[in-house]
């Protein structure tokens, strides 16, 4: 048994009259399919007038069972394949004919016929306007007479196709989950009384059990046939028709009726106006409502287009939350509660205890009425650069892709799944922005706390400004970014609005000028500590008005983006937490798109990198020669900065040695590339036939030669600014650096992966004392910089007792080189150190080590 | 290149430490002894023991998962046994004298994200303490198709490049034992062509050659052949042989399942 679907290109399912008479007529068989409901003999209708030529198609007999045995079945259940077969056959019809079928109702019962044989793949079609049309069209009358034999027909067997036909199981499992939540329509072609249930004589004889299936909507069959004429509407009025039931919304369409006929005519009704064929539930109603078990509803049925859509979204949404659920759950269970706990009790601890320190170094006296006017007049400028910084860094995320970071997965199924990205994207946005207010408001009350504490007005007063202040600059910068992001910014279009919107800011807040800049107003946000002014909001609602827009045009964020971003972001936030400096470095340059030159800013000619310079040297510069002027901006703007702290350290201000030390430190990370390349390829390392330790320190001299090029930055910074400082400069800008180098080289080199097992050590020391190791491992570098900037400090110190400066800084700097050189000396040896004491200590156990180190 | 071995010596023999009568040795590439592996969800390589003689040219077969690469990984010294021990050419994996006899091509190929295709060959040539490398950096890049990307980071190309760039530094240094990791993976026609071509001249330069693949062009030229199935050693010995025991295809790849 074969399937016939896949011939040729099936025939019209609607044909006028006029077309059937352009037809070939060796191979049509017209066929009367003349039947009533109301039980009038449609035989006797074709035997008093047919279109002559016709054959006569007894729906009882040649189009259902005989067969009634199961009620759930209907009325009116299809024959056996084989029992149509013969059916056909005797009348005449084969598998090649085009069967052309009418009836005087405009298609009810002939509509029947047609998808029946369509569904086997055979070429048939309704004569649109039935016998009233071709009588209208044709001048000759009817023809008369009881039906005669006609010579049998070859018309091959042929199974119903399950997919083309509901059965009662399916119909029960999509009723019990929703008609709309499985994205599906259900039709129902009977008269608007029987669809509601309303019970009177008429309709109780067709249906017992009054009422239609859960979830349908009523589709007459004679709503889509002109009562006039007979004829089908036009395809615009069946369009319309179907869209208001929401056809068009849905991914299936099911049609029912009484027993299985004038479901059909929906059926045809469809496949004319150009609708995917729907299916048909040849039980009905008849065989639905035979089971009292199963579920009816009665009255009316609205199909409101709004509710669908929404309904279908409502699905995505609850599947979404669903998800998010499950994922939050499973997340909860891995979580280590001790661990996260004792986290989070250190940094608070760290960071409740490095706040009173910072507040023990403001000293707490008010500061003089001068000054406290300045700060009136001066500060708005001032302050107001964060809120323009903020928009500044927001355009540029969003121009690169940011604010918004999503896990991969979510990118590959959620994002990519019929489901509005807006709603996925919304929250993601909200956490993003309430981690931005919450941070950036925090610290905002923090600096505000500390303010007031020498300004007047209290210091919760300052504190709440300042947390207002904070906020507000951290939603522009979320709302900047959403918005460049959705509007796609270019990056230059970014940085140059940025740039403008910072010079103006900063020419503004400079004292001599008279300009009003941008960011006057959220500047002024940070005083209301002292005094209130309204209009000051308005940057707030700016930032409103951003977040707003931002939000409202989520779905335009760029897919590419987002899942180039989302896999960087995740592990960027994990080592941050591991205060694994050098990941974050490099995922921050992944996420930024900053990469290697392709072309070296200056080539090493081949023939020079031969012999004389060792193979880390030339490595070194091939890979110092391919940093990007992104960096080398990045490099230089560092330098300039540790050069002004230094400046401000010589002129009094102590603590500056932390700018310098963080500045530097920075800065020794980017320079340490080379060096940090061969930790991150460990692997590679150790395939060399060269002691770790020794390739490490031979590739860290190229650093050191970029380090006197950074040295004399600084120097000239330092000169530039203060005239007097040369001699200072010059001894103190090396040390400075070269201690800077030696903290980033030690952070990095404490990534690399031991090569000597280390066996069970780290498990046995207590939490307090491995958390406070970890601490100590992640500061140690950074205080290793700061130490490198004291020289200067020594400097100060000697100039406030009034004797020479330089004496002490040498002294300091000498201290200095000779630690770095200790350091060095660690990075060299630390392999075969750690591997003896390994040594020893199995010795001491009393048994030998497997050792994969050096030899 | 790669250094002929010096004929065993009998003295070396009667000289052993641990004082045993002294037969003749002859100096193997590898000796893998009862060793082991298990990442802690369960046995990867269940204790295995072969022995690669020197210039030998094995191919090592097995599905996914069989224990190949880590078998590989632990002669290279990247991992630590369980329990047995590996040596190569009489020493500890991972250690000097290994490193510099020893080249191994990962199924992953990782680069420098700041250098060029030749100068990832120009450090590795000359951290092997290479005199003149720059012509044999040419014929191999042009070997392999691309000396016209010689200039460009290796980082920013396709799959098919990275694998030929990671084979051309695999095969610049000198090394009298080389181990494959899955290599003809992503590499198009002339790719395999070339790399088949390399390993035959790398054999008969002397050199031993352990290459993990499923490439029946690859074991139709070995003369003998490992199988591993889940962790264990299931076949060793003459490749015609396990051809037809089944465990290769004729289409081509390995069929254990």
């Amino acid at each position: 048994m074969e399937s016939l679907n896949e011939l040729e290109p099936k025939v019209p399912i609607v044909i006028s009259v006029q077309d059937l008479q352009a037809l070939d007529r060796t191979d049509v068989v017209i066929a009367d399919v003349r039947w009533y409901l109301d039980g009038r003999d449609g035989r006797k209708a074709y035997t008093e007038g047919h279109i002559p030529g016709a054959i006569f198609v007894d729906l009882d007999r040649d189009l259902a069972s005989s067969d009634r045995s199961d009620a759930t079945h209907g009325r009116h259940p299809f024959p056996t394949p084989s029992a149509f077969a013969g059916a056909m056959s005797r009348l005449g019809i084969g598998s090649d004919s085009h069967v052309v079928a009418y009836d005087d109702t405009g298609g009810m019962t002939a509509s029947r016929l047609v998808v029946m044989l369509r569904m086997l793949g055979c070429k048939a079609s309704v004569l649109d306007g039935g016998i009233h049309a071709w009588q209208r069209a044709n001048d000759q009358p009817l023809a008369s007479g009881k039906p005669t034999t006609v010579k049998a027909a070859s018309f091959t067997t042929v199974e119903w196709p399950v997919n083309q036909i509901v059965t009662k199981q399916e119909l029960d499992s999509i009723v019990a989950e929703g008609a709309i939540n499985s994205r599906r329509v259900l039709l129902d072609a009977r008269s608007g009384d029987r669809f509601q249930g309303v019970v009177t004589e008429a309709t109780a004889k067709l249906d017992p059990r009054p009422g239609h299936i859960p979830g349908a909507f009523s589709a007459p069959w004679n709503a889509v046939i002109d009562s006039d004429t007979s004829s089908f509407k036009s395809v615009e009025e069946l369009q319309s028709h179907y869209e208001s039931l929401c056809v068009d919304l849905a991914d299936e369409v099911i049609a029912y009726c009484g027993s299985g006929i004038s479901a059909c005519a929906n059926i045809v009704a469809l496949e004319h106006a150009g609708y995917p064929t729907p299916r048909l539930f040849v039980a009905s109603w008849s065989g639905w409502s035979s089971d009292s078990e199963t579920p009816v509803e009665t009255g009316t049925a609205t199909p409101d287009r709004e509710a669908f859509t929404t309904q279908v979204t409502a699905i995505s949404s609850n599947a979404i939350r669903a998800l998010r659920r499950a994922r939050q759950k499973n997340r909860l269970a891995e979580v280590e509660w001790f661990e996260a706990l004792y986290r989070v009790y250190l940094a608070a601890f760290i960071f409740g205890g490095g706040i009173l320190f910072i507040s023990g170094l403001v000293p707490d006296q008010p500061v003089a009425d001068s000054m406290a006017a300045d700060v009136s007049k001066f500060g708005p400028g001032w302050l107001g650069l964060a809120g323009i910084l903020a928009v500044a860094m927001g355009l540029r995320s969003g121009s690169r892709g940011g604010p918004l970071a999503i896990e991969e997965a979510d990118v590959r199924h959620v994002l990519l799944a019929p489901v509005s990205r807006r709603r996925v994207l919304l929250r993601p946005a909200v956490q993003r922005l309430r981690s931005a207010m919450f941070a950036t408001g925090a610290a905002g009350a923090v600096a505000g706390q500390l303010a007031g504490r020498r300004l007047p007005g209290s210091g919760m007063s300052w504190a709440m400004s300042g947390a207002l202040w904070g906020a507000t600059a951290g939603a522009l910068f979320v709302g900047a970014a959403l918005c460049a992001h959705s509007l796609k910014l270019r990056g230059w279009m970014a940085t140059s609005i940025g740039g403008a919107l910072i010079a103006w800011q900063i020419a503004a807040a400079l004292p001599s000028s008279q300009l009003t800049g941008p960011g006057d107003l959220h500047g002024g946000l940070a005083l209301w500590g002292e005094r209130t002014q309204f209009n000051e909001l308005i940057p707030s609602a700016i930032a409103a008005i951003l977040i707003g827009i931002g939000l409202t045009l989520l779905a335009r964020q760029s897919l590419e983006a987002l899942s180039r971003r989302s896999a960087l972001v995740t592990q960027l936030r994990f080592a941050v937490t591991l205060q694994d400096l050098r990941t974050v470095t490099l995922l921050r340059r992944q996420l930024s798109q900053e990469r290697s030159r392709n072309r070296p800013l200056i080539k090493i000619k081949r023939k020079n990198s031969r012999g004389r310079f060792s193979a880390e040297w030339i490595r070194g510069w091939h890979g110092l020669l391919r940093f990007p002027l992104s960096r080398i901006a990045r490099i230089g703007t560092l330098a300039i900065i540790a050069g002004l702290c230094q400046v401000a350290m010589y002129n009094g201000t102590t603590p500056a040695a932390i700018g310098s030390g963080l500045a530097l430190f920075i800065l020794g990370l980017e320079i340490c590339e080379p060096f940090a390349q061969e930790i991150d390829q460990g692997e590679r390392t150790d395939a060399y036939p060269k002691a770790r330790g020794v390739m490490y320190i031979a590739l860290l001299s190229s650093t050191a030669v970029v380090a006197i090029m950074i040295a004399a930055i600084m120097i000239a910074t330092m000169g530039l600014v203060e005239p007097n400082m040369w001699s200072i400069a010059a001894i103190c800008a090396i040390p400075s650096v070269i201690g800077a180098i030696a903290g980033a080289a030690i952070n990095i080199v404490s990534g690399a992966p031991d090569q000597v097992s280390s066996t069970a050590q780290a498990n046995m020391m207590p939490p307090e004392v491995a958390g406070t190791v970890s601490l100590i491992k992640a500061i140690w570098p950074v205080l290793l910089a700061v130490f490198g900037s004291l020289p200067m400090v020594g400097a100060r110190m000697a100039i406030a007792d009034g004797n020479p400066p330089e004496a002490p800084a040498v002294r300091i700097a000498i201290a200095i080189a000779l630690l770095t050189f200790i350091l060095a000396g660690w990075i060299r040896f630390r392999d075969d150190i750690k591997k003896s004491l390994n040594n020893a200590a199995a010795e001491s156990r009393g048994q030998k080590t497997r050792t994969g180190g050096n030899s | 290149m790669s250094r002929h071995p010096k004929p065993p010596s009998a003295q070396e023999g009667e000289n052993s430490s641990t004082g045993r009568k002294a037969e003749p040795v002859l100096p193997a590439a590898l000796i893998a002894n009862n060793v082991a592996k298990d990442y802690g969800d369960g046995p990867a390589l269940y204790p295995l023991s072969l022995r690669i003689e020197e210039h030998e040219k094995v191919a090592l077969i097995g599905h996914n998962g069989s224990g190949k690469t880590t078998f590989l990984r632990m002669a290279t010294g990247l991992l630590e046994p369980a329990s047995g021990s590996i040596t190569v050419f009489g020493q500890a994996p991972g250690s000097m004298d290994a490193r510099s006899k020893l080249s191994y091509l990962a199924d992953t190929p990782t680069f420098y994200d700041d250098l060029s295709v030749w100068e990832h060959l120009e450090y590795t040539a000359r951290l092997h303490n290479m005199g003149t490398w720059e012509q044999k950096a040419a014929d191999l890049l042009g070997q392999l198709g691309i000396y016209d990307r010689a200039d460009d980071l290796p980082t920013r190309f396709s799959r098919g490049l990275k694998q030929k760039a990671a084979i051309a530094i695999a095969f610049i240094r000198p090394f009298e034992l080389m181990l494959v990791d899955e290599p003809f993976v992503g590499l198009d026609a002339d790719g395999k062509e070339a790399l088949l071509d390399l390993f035959e001249q790398a054999s008969a330069d002397g050199a031993a050659l352990v290459v993990a693949t499923h490439e029946l062009s690859f074991v139709a030229r070995t003369a003998r052949t490992i199988a591993l199935r889940d962790g264990s050693l299931v076949f060793d010995g003459e490749s015609s042989q396990a051809e037809a025991r089944g465990l290769v295809a004729v289409e081509g790849t390995a069929t254990q399942d």
